[in-house]
């Protein structure tokens, strides 16, 4: 009983700080979810504990950054930006409210399906479980291979995976020499970070910097508040159509059977795929957002799920990336050098389903009704109040002070190399951080068996 | 006079998606990070040489205690550097003129409108669509 007190306190903690955080624009998931997960592993905290706390800051982030999305037409997160125009253009019809209802209800319904097919489909897969650990570092290596084919930069992702291997194998080198141990944090959250590194870097050189400088500031135009509706938390079937709802349900299940797929993939393939044929203007808007935005929530459910429950080690886009503290947190969780203590071995079946339903649930019932009926106000509040300049200098101090935590001085030099250099792919080269994060895990191996 | 690279350090730039002056983001920046070692080291030399904690809890505390101190920068960065966007909270512009402004013709949709789904036309009509876009 006092471990499900602890649990709804932390998803409750969750929930309030990830509404905040997808209100603010930009702020990526990888980037925000696993620092601030990483660190309540660190803490201590029970890993249903742990759930509950990802689980709860999932839905909420990814209900609340509708909000900056359909008001001001800026993504509230990198899962928002595929529905971009979608909710553009029912802003200039004067509608950013309607794509707001539209979406949470979704995000609702689409969490409200994933979790039970996630948790059914992590028990038919858990007996390749074995099979999948034994051929880890392998399966790392095609998964790099593999996702770096199907990205939009396919051949230079290709050709990227051996140098970032090399270079981050490198880094461990170096990381040994100094610490006597390897390191995983500075390393991890050095890629997560690497855009906004990037992006701070070339302002370092005047010339370089010209792309991104901007001579006025720009406008953010944004819609009157209007008020609809007075219930606290209004049935989200009653605010989809039954067609959308339909295709929310079917695609939700989806998710879970493509589970090692792009989330954003998943969500442009799908949305723009199955609206494609919807002529009128509004009817198409409203299905793409909310399609989308049921994608997201259910991606990232089934995604941290499944691997979790099923294998025990990260095996989707998603358990690289946000969810990754959840498998490999040393020293507390260990998932990629042999042998795998984490969430996988530490919670039973049973504890997976409470745990993440109670997560989900204290994060809808906060998420919700606060965007219901806040959504205006809150947008306009951390517009006008929080400072991009703020947002970035804190999490810079945050990825500092964890790799200082994990290595010391060494910890953040490497963090800084791994976060310029993958930075640097990304903006310049178009090599996705999924590609990056595949070739940080297969490293070993490719070291091992091609350069050896 | 400012110098060259005054007027550099004073423009406005567009990173990680937003918008930022290059001087506030880059002493943002400092803050967030001295703030956030100096919390660590200090609490940690504090909690490891005077006893206050057990030696295998020192880190977790001192991990704790840079947390605080990133938090703290950021709500001093938040009253020190002001958010550069420029809100312009503007009218609710009519469905009808916006589908003109968009290229789309209001008959055509009107007539796509009526062709689909039920619930679809009813939420529409609630939001008063139907008059509006059919007027002329």
């Amino acid at each position: 009983m006092e471990l499900v007190a602890a649990a709804v306190l932390a998803a409750l903690v969750a929930a309030v700080l990830f509404c905040f955080i997808g209100i603010v624009p930009g702020t990526d998931e990888t980037a925000t979810l696993a620092p601030l997960t990483l660190i309540v592993v660190l803490w201590g905290f029970h890993p249903a504990v742990v759930l509950a706390w990802f689980m709860a800051g999932v839905v909420a982030m990814q209900i609340t950054h509708c909000i900056p999305t359909a008001i001001a037409a800026i993504p509230g997160s990198t899962t928002a930006v595929p529905f971009i125009e979608h909710c553009a253009v029912l802003k200039r019809l004067g509608l950013p409210h309607v794509a707001i209802k539209k979406m949470a209800a979704a995000a609702v319904l689409g969490s409200a399906i994933a979790v039970p097919v996630a948790l059914a489909a992590a028990k038919l897969l858990s007996p390749l479980g074995a099979t999948a650990k034994a051929w880890a570092p392998l399966i790392f290596t095609i998964g790099a291979v593999v996702i770096a084919y199907f990205s939009s930069t396919r051949w230079v992702s290709l050709f990227a995976i051996l140098p970032f291997a090399l270079f981050i194998h490198g880094l461990q080198g170096i990381a040994s020499a100094a610490t006597g141990q390897r390191v995983f944090i500075s390393i991890f959250l050095g890629i997560a970070v690497g855009p906004m590194v990037a992006d701070q870097i070339v302002l370092l050189s005047k010339e370089a910097a010209q792309p991104i400088i901007r001579t006025a500031r720009e406008e953010v135009k944004i819609g009157p508040d209007i008020q609809t509706g007075k219930r606290l938390f209004p049935n989200p079937l009653a605010l989809l159509t039954r067609r959308q709802c339909t295709t929310i349900a079917w695609t939700s299940v989806l998710a879970s059977f493509t589970f090692t797929f792009s989330p954003i993939g998943l969500q442009i393939l799908l949305g723009e795929s199955l609206t494609a044929r919807i002529r009128e203007v509004y009817q198409k808007s409203t299905s793409a957002v909310s399609i989308m935005n049921s994608l997201a929530n259910a991606t990232y459910i089934a995604e941290t799920l499944i691997p979790l429950i099923a294998f025990g080690i990260p095996l989707s886009p998603t358990s690289l990336g946000p969810a990754a503290p959840l498998f490999h947190a040393p020293p507390r969780f260990t998932a990629l050098e042999g042998s795998i203590n984490n969430l996988h071995t530490l919670l039973s079946y049973q504890d997976f389903v409470i745990f993440s339903v109670l997560g989900l649930a204290t994060g809808i019932l906060v998420a919700y009704p606060l965007t219901m009926h806040y959504a205006w106000r809150l947008c306009v509040w951390v517009l006008k109040k929080v400072s991009h300049e703020a947002l970035i200098g804190t999490f810079s101090g945050l990825i500092v002070v964890l790799a200082y935590y994990e290595a010391g001085v060494t910890g953040i030099l490497i963090a800084m190399s791994i976060a310029t250099f993958g930075g640097m792919l990304k903006k310049y080269l178009g090599v996705h951080i999924g590609v990056q994060y595949m070739c940080f895990y297969a490293s070993p191996w490719i070291v091992q068996h091609l350069v050896k | 006079m400012p110098t060259n690279n005054d007027r550099y350090w004073n423009q406005y730039a567009e990173v990680w998606n937003d918008l930022v002056r290059i001087r506030d983001l880059a002493l943002a920046n400092v803050l967030g990070i001295v703030s956030g070692i100096i919390f660590y080291v200090i609490s940690w030399y504090f909690l490891s040489h005077q006893g206050w904690a057990a030696p295998e809890k020192v880190r977790g505390y001192a991990l704790f205690f840079g947390i605080l101190g990133c938090l703290l920068s950021g709500w001093l960065s938040t009253r020190w550097f002001k958010a550069k966007r420029e809100l312009v909270i503007g009218e609710r512009s009519g469905f009808h003129e916006a589908l003109i402004q968009m290229g789309v013709d209001p008959e055509k949709e009107m007539a796509a409108i009526k062709a689909s789904p039920a619930d679809n036309q009813r939420e529409l009509g609630e939001l008063g669509i139907m008059v509006d876009c059919g007027k002329e």
